[in-house]
């Protein structure tokens, strides 16, 4: 069985970033032996079209409380070259969509703006964290931004089975995104001669300590064990090799208990389309940029409402509807917002209206000098 | 709200209550007042003013309005945790009003 998605504790979320880091954070989290070329890994061009299919499958336990979550994941990246002057690389809408394989027991689709740096790989082009609460705190850490590991050029192996020695200490992103620094090991090995596909495990020694503020609160963490194997296979290009698996384990103490994280992520398929079908991909993904826009830049809910119900008329049932209309409701979200902006410090519109003894009240007779609580309710 | 109406009134603190759909009569009103004793003002066919304020249907929707008239602040819904809360932005708003008409420091802002 699998349970629901449920909002966790927060140290659990906390703690859950570990498992995404290396995909979330994943160019800077493993810092790289050798220097890196500019370029990312993954360069989608405006115009290419990525789609991955997966599982991931999250474990974790903390004393005897055990939580897991497995979903069917499917992850696309968009090119769509929309901000292709703040980078070197095009900018790119990843869609992504996790349903459980338990009756649908856990579902979610979510979609972000990235745009590809050359010293980070793909970040996010509107505000993660922000949006993150707004959709799915749970998912939006346990689900990828990026599959694959940005800089992973760096860690083909040279010698098979070479383990290097113990490095210095490196800054990587161990649980949250703030950066630390841990000793680490990295090494590649060969998994499969005749894929030619080949293993880069990367490890943090043990014992060391980290810690992370929460709610202003310093939480020591002592790292027992903390590996992370990708394997990967050699692609077409050179330079990109193609992640067919990804897993990380965690296992610590926080204060009084012990922890342990396992997240898995498996390649099933990752194709490019191309033609008509990636055409109309494209306008669809513009057209669901221009509603993200119209919400999160522009605070305009009802416009957005309005793109989202055309949206949904011409793509009903499409690939891309459901996330249309979580986007609907994340436009009543910035209602609020809109709201605030609009009529905070302006003077009180005017009106009257009967009592309930029939006589005229006039509010802006009622204000001067007063402190006033004007409220709107039914008896319905 | 009736009961921060009747202690704060002394000070200059005034609850208006708008009763935000035009088809509820003033009988209805009038009842839901009694059962629940209300004594602060009531108005009544309040859906245009309500959209002057965009309650959009949100309600209970609440705004504070300070001495000069202007909007402070907004509250959606109401629920028995927000009340310390309410009460202590009345004594912010009221010590605040006294504080910039000159009428000596303003009372620390307790509720009690």
């Amino acid at each position: 069985m699998h349970p629901p998605i449920r909002p966790m504790p927060s140290i659990w979320s906390c703690l859950l970033i570990v498992g995404a880091a290396p995909l979330a954070c994943g160019a800077d989290a493993i810092v790289p032996a050798v220097p890196t070329p500019q370029a990312p890994l993954i360069k989608i061009e405006e115009g290419e079209w990525l789609l991955y299919k997966g599982n991931l499958q999250v474990q974790q336990r903390r004393q005897e409380e055990s939580d897991s979550l497995n979903l069917a994941l499917e992850v696309a990246y968009l090119g769509l070259g929309s901000h292709a002057a703040r980078g070197d690389a095009a900018s790119v809408l990843l869609l992504r969509r996790g349903e459980s394989p338990d009756e649908g027991s856990a579902a979610a689709t979510e979609a972000i703006s990235l745009v590809a740096d050359p010293a980070r790989g793909l970040i996010a082009d509107l505000p993660v964290h922000d949006r993150g609460l707004r959709v799915s705190p749970l998912l939006f850490k346990l689900m990828p931004l990026s599959i694959f590991p940005t800089k992973v050029d760096s860690y083909v192996p040279r010698t098979a089975s070479a383990e290097r020695p113990p490095r210095a200490k490196t800054p990587i992103h161990v649980l949250f995104p703030e950066e630390k620094e841990l000793m680490l090991t990295w090494w590649a090995s060969e998994a499969d001669p005749e894929t030619k596909s080949w293993v880069v495990t990367v490890s943090a020694q043990a014992g060391q300590n980290v810690s992370f503020v929460q709610n202003r609160v310093e939480i020591p963490f002592e790292i027992s064990r903390l590996e992370r194997s990708y394997r990967l296979a050699p692609s077409k290009i050179a330079s990109r090799p193609e992640l067919l698996s990804f897993e990380s384990r965690l296992e610590g103490k926080l204060p009084g208990e012990e922890f342990k994280l396992h997240v898995e992520l498996t390649r099933s398929e990752a194709r490019r389309i191309e033609g008509p079908a990636w055409k109309l991909l494209q306008a669809d993904a513009r057209a669901l940029q221009e509603i993200e826009r119209t919400i999160f830049e522009k605070l305009d809910p009802k416009g957005a409402r309005a793109l989202v119900q055309a949206f949904e008329k011409e793509r009903s049932g499409g690939r891309l509807a459901r996330y249309a209309a979580s986007l609907g409701d994340q436009a009543d979200n910035v209602w609020d917002i809109v709201h605030e902006r609009r009529l905070y410090g302006k003077t009180a519109p005017d009106f009257t209206l009967k009592d309930l003894d029939g006589k005229d009240v006039t509010l802006s007779k009622l204000l001067p000098g007063k402190i006033t609580l004007l409220s709107f309710w039914g008896v319905g | 709200m009736t009961k921060f109406h009747e202690k704060y009134k002394a000070r200059g603190f005034q609850v208006l209550a708008v009763d935000a759909y035009d088809h509820e009569t003033r009988e209805q009103v009038q009842e839901f007042a009694r059962n629940l004793k209300l004594t602060h003002p009531i108005v009544l066919t309040g859906e245009k003013a309500s959209d002057l304020y965009e309650v959009q249907q949100q309600m209970p929707m609440a705004f504070w309005i300070d001495s000069k008239g202007t909007i402070v602040r907004r509250d959606l819904g109401f629920h028995p945790e927000m009340e310390k809360e309410t009460e202590r932005t009345i004594v912010t708003l009221l010590d605040q009003r006294d504080a910039e008409a000159g009428k000596g420091a303003p009372r620390p802002a307790s509720p009690n």
